[in-house]
């Protein structure tokens, strides 16, 4: 397991480093500028030319691409161009906020679909699972700004039960920040709930009518000693490979929620930066975000050889 | 109920099923819309990206319409009934219209960095109700000849830290103006300035290269914060470092998050401002910004689209300040090129374009067309007289076309996604203008930041551009024709004009400089390097008891919220 792990982790380390620096000459070949970005229509060429030259971007392109990289390695992240921050400091206080909604995506869709998957595979052909299939579709199809539009329509601008955007420290006001958790987490979860849903669906089915369940059943194990010995387990192996990809996926649909309910995480400040031409935070977020990909992989393969023991037999 | 595994039509769904399900899909999904989308309420409409100006990159000329003796068509007047007892205290949410990039007193015009600023930093001059230019830390000011002006500052007027305000703070915050690197907002209005020098403690003396007509008007503007002496040489952190002598003091700032500031009870002004605190957050997304509006999350907003004024003016639990003359629409034309070299084609293309119906179809009937010269009414250089030049005249623009030889005349019009309120929908409804009098336009979109790379090296053949206009005078007009102008023209060089324009910067009176700059208006126009399209609106929204505040745009952002006060 050991060698294991560190050679994903080796991996890992090469890919960012690559995806940093695609990033990095595809940012430096579209054009605009981020000093004139920053300085606005009636910037002087003076001015100009002296910003370009604080921002260190008057250097040959290599020269700056060494130097980040050789910075970037000492964890040295270096200075926002537009905000004058760290960009560590930017990434440190966004990332988490980001990560939060991900994961409660992530924890709400499971909650949500597994047991409505089950449910319906159980009652598969009556009104409930209908019902439950109709849901999962409509959850599937409506794209997330659709979502989110609607529900801060209804929840906060009709009902007013919930804020509309927004954020708040949890430290500053907890049950604020949970309140306003709701609706963005709700919005992200929407299309991996329905999609767990009808995976557990037709993956229990399929498990349901394999040789050792009709064994279990004819030992005389009741319906629901049988469901949880051995049809759950056998059926939650495709849902945690889908969910380690969804969640990747989940990164990027963040900048949508983000942006609808003002949620400042990492996703947004891709954005901005992408608009700014803010290089330094826009490498950083690269690697972040593609170093978070390659670790829910790896948590996710790791899962997998908890759930399913033959899976782990092969991988170490 | 047992399944035979082996039994091929097991899997079949019924159409039974098929039904139900549809059935059930459409069904939830009509009563989801009912439910939410019908009943009263304003429905805010979709957000799009980097409509919101040019205030989607950082830092951009944001600027309000300035004061005016002759205020035509100025939108400002205090809300609140007259008459009525401001009340004290209470906090005012704002949701601002982005995430201020920086609250460096001296960098950056953005929208949401200035409001913060306002607040929290004054002036020697500022612009105040009405948009007059004001005294502010400067109490009289005068001009000892036309190149020597002389600020005697008011006395005791403490920083939010308790030390008093000096000359030395007022000459350390214009030297580092003045300097390129600092990268100054104000500066391009403030290089004439040769020397700042501090005559004694509650006097300073500026100097000028060459008498400029625009110099106290650049001084009043936004940008010109006195910052302390002390931390300006300790290269302090300004953003976190954050002491002014303001109206509000500085709390806290989490920049995505919220920037608080609190009442400043020993502010020179007696009595004033009325509001004990105020929160500040960033909302960027159009949309979302309305919404938070709406639910009551935030009392004011910044920076309304077009597409929400309406709804906003309508329902009467919320307030709508606008200015229908903040700034202007033009198209640039790439002079030194074909087929724009042809000053016909030009003065065709100026007539072949209905502005009314922009406006009626492009900008939610918001804004101005503007069928003459680009000094707005509210500045006392209108030019009435040119009001009408380019009126809707199809039948003219082809004979102009066919004068120039031009058939089959096909054009690249850069300009934003077509769906952005500010540049893309103006920009579809002109090239189908266009195109009745036999000229073909290519819409090239571009995001902002390449649109402004663009623009600014030249790269294109026609270009959907704007601003906004800052200091109230008509000097604007040197961004803009002046052969030094920046990104806003790019190669138009005409010595009479640059004469004329630099003979009227020069000039103090006012009486002296109108005929000259109606004579830069009137060449301007026949020489046509620009159209000008339309002037844009631009406003706040906020709940109807938000009382005494008027809407200065950037320009007076300094003093927008001394008066308000919460009547609740």
């Amino acid at each position: 397991m050991g060698t294991y792990l560190l050679r994903r982790l080796l991996i890992a380390v090469v890919l960012m480093i690559g995806a940093a620096t695609l990033v990095f000459v595809l940012l430096h070949s579209i054009p605009g500028d981020p000093a004139r970005l920053f300085l606005g229509d009636f910037a002087t060429e003076d001015q100009v030319a002296a910003v370009h030259h604080a921002m260190g971007l008057d250097r040959p392109l290599p020269a700056q691409y060494v130097s980040w990289l050789w910075n970037a390695a000492h964890f040295d992240l270096g200075t926002s161009l537009s905000q004058n921050r760290p960009v560590s400091s930017l990434i440190l206080q966004r990332l988490p906020r980001t990560l939060e909604i991900v994961v409660c995506a992530i924890a709400l869709s499971l909650l949500i679909g597994i047991p409505l998957g089950i449910l319906s595979a159980l009652r598969r052909g009556r009104p409930a699972d209908t019902g439950i299939t109709a849901g999962s579709l409509l959850g599937l199809s409506v794209p997330s700004y659709v979502t989110g539009t609607l529900l801060v329509l209804l929840f906060a601008v009709r009902l007013s039960w919930l804020p509309a955007s927004g954020y708040v420290n949890f430290s500053d006001n907890p049950r604020r920040h949970l309140l306003l958790l709701i609706l963005p987490c709700a919005t992200l979860a929407s299309q991996l709930s329905a999609s767990i849903m009808r995976l557990t669906r037709s993956s229990v089915l399929e498990v349901i009518n394999q040789d050792h369940v009709r064994t279990a059943r004819s030992k005389g194990l009741t319906e629901r000693q049988v469901i949880r010995r051995h049809v759950l387990r056998n059926s939650l192996i495709p849902v945690s490979t889908i969910v380690g990809i969804q969640a990747g996926n989940l990164l990027g649909g963040a900048v949508i929620v983000e942006t609808i309910f003002s949620w400042p995480g990492l996703s947004t400040l891709l954005f901005r930066a992408i608009e700014t031409r803010d290089f330094p935070v826009v490498q950083a977020c690269v690697l972040t975000t593609s170093g978070l990909f390659v670790l829910f992989t790896l948590l996710v393969d790791i899962l997998h050889g908890v759930i399913d023991p033959r899976a782990a037999h092969g991988a170490s | 109920m047992t399944e035979d595994r082996n039994d091929p039509l097991r899997n079949r769904i019924s159409r039974r099923k098929v039904l139900q399900v549809t059935g059930l899909t459409t069904g939830a999904a009509v009563g989801g819309w009912l439910l939410v989308g019908c009943g009263g309420g304003s429905v805010a409409p979709t957000a799009t990206p980097g409509s919101a100006t040019q205030a989607a990159p950082a830092g951009n000329a944001t600027a309000a319409r300035g004061s005016a003796s002759a205020a035509t068509g100025v939108a400002g007047k205090a809300t609140g009934v007259a008459g009525k007892t401001p009340k004290r205290g209470g906090t005012l949410k704002m949701g601002l219209n982005q995430e201020a990039a920086t609250i460096d007193p001296h960098k950056s015009r953005d929208i949401a960095g200035t409001q913060i600023k306002g607040l929290i930093y004054s002036q020697l001059l500022k612009y105040g109700r009405g948009n007059q230019l004001a005294p502010d830390l400067a109490e009289k000011y005068e001009a000892v000849d036309d190149k020597t002006y002389v600020f005697h500052l008011r006395k005791g007027v403490k920083f939010h830290d308790g030390q008093e305000l000096t000359a030395a703070d007022v000459k350390a915050s214009y030297d580092r103006i003045l300097k390129p690197e600092t990268g100054a907002s104000i500066y391009v209005y403030l290089r004439a300035i040769e020397s700042v020098t501090v005559v004694d403690d509650y006097t300073v003396q500026f100097k000028l290269k060459q008498p400029q007509a625009t110099f106290l008007a650049a001084m009043g503007y936004t940008g010109n914060y006195i910052a302390q002496k002390k931390k300006i040489d300790a290269n302090a952190n300004f953003e976190t470092d954050v002491v002014g002598t303001g109206p509000f003091m500085f709390v806290s700032r989490d920049p995505s998050v919220m920037t608080k500031v609190q009442r400043n009870p020993n502010y020179f002004l007696p009595g004033l401002p009325y509001l004990d605190a105020i929160e500040l957050r960033p909302v960027f997304d159009d949309s979302a910004r309305l919404n938070a509006l709406y639910s009551g999350d935030v009392d004011l907003i910044t920076y309304v689209s077009w597409a929400a004024m309406g709804d906003i003016e309508k329902n009467r639990k919320y307030l709508l300040q606008s200015n229908k003359q903040d700034g202007w629409v033009q198209l640039n034309f790439r002079v030194d090129r074909p087929p724009f070299t042809d000053v016909r084609i030009r003065q065709a293309i100026n007539y072949a374009i209905d502005r009314q119906a922009i406006i009626d179809t492009a900008t939610s009937k918001r804004g101005v067309a503007n069928y003459g010269g680009i000094v707005p009414p509210w500045m006392w250089a209108y030019d009435k007289e040119i009001e009408n030049t380019y009126q809707y005249n199809p039948a003219k623009a082809k004979q102009l076309l066919s004068d120039a030889g031009a058939t089959n005349l096909k054009i690249e019009c850069t300009t934003w996604p077509t769906d952005t309120e500010l540049f893309g929908r103006p920009s579809v409804v002109i090239a189908n203008q266009l195109k009745q009098v036999g000229i073909d336009v290519a819409l090239k979109t571009q995001p902002v930041a390449e649109w402004a790379q663009s623009r600014a090296t030249g790269a294109y053949q026609m270009l959907v551009n704007g601003s906004l206009y800052d200091i109230p005078d008509p000097d604007v007009l040197s961004n803009l024709y002046h052969t030094s102008a920046g990104v806003m023209s790019h190669r138009f060089s005409d010595p009479e004009i640059d004469g004329l324009l630099d003979k009227a910067r020069g000039l103090t009176d006012q009486a002296q400089r109108k005929p000259l700059y109606d004579q830069v208006q009137k060449r301007g126009l026949d020489l046509a390097p620009f159209a000008w399209l339309f002037y844009r609106e631009q406003g706040e929204g906020m709940q109807n008891f938000v009382q005494g505040h008027e809407y200065l745009g950037a320009q007076g952002a300094n003093n927008s919220l001394l008066e308000t006060w919460l009547d609740k």
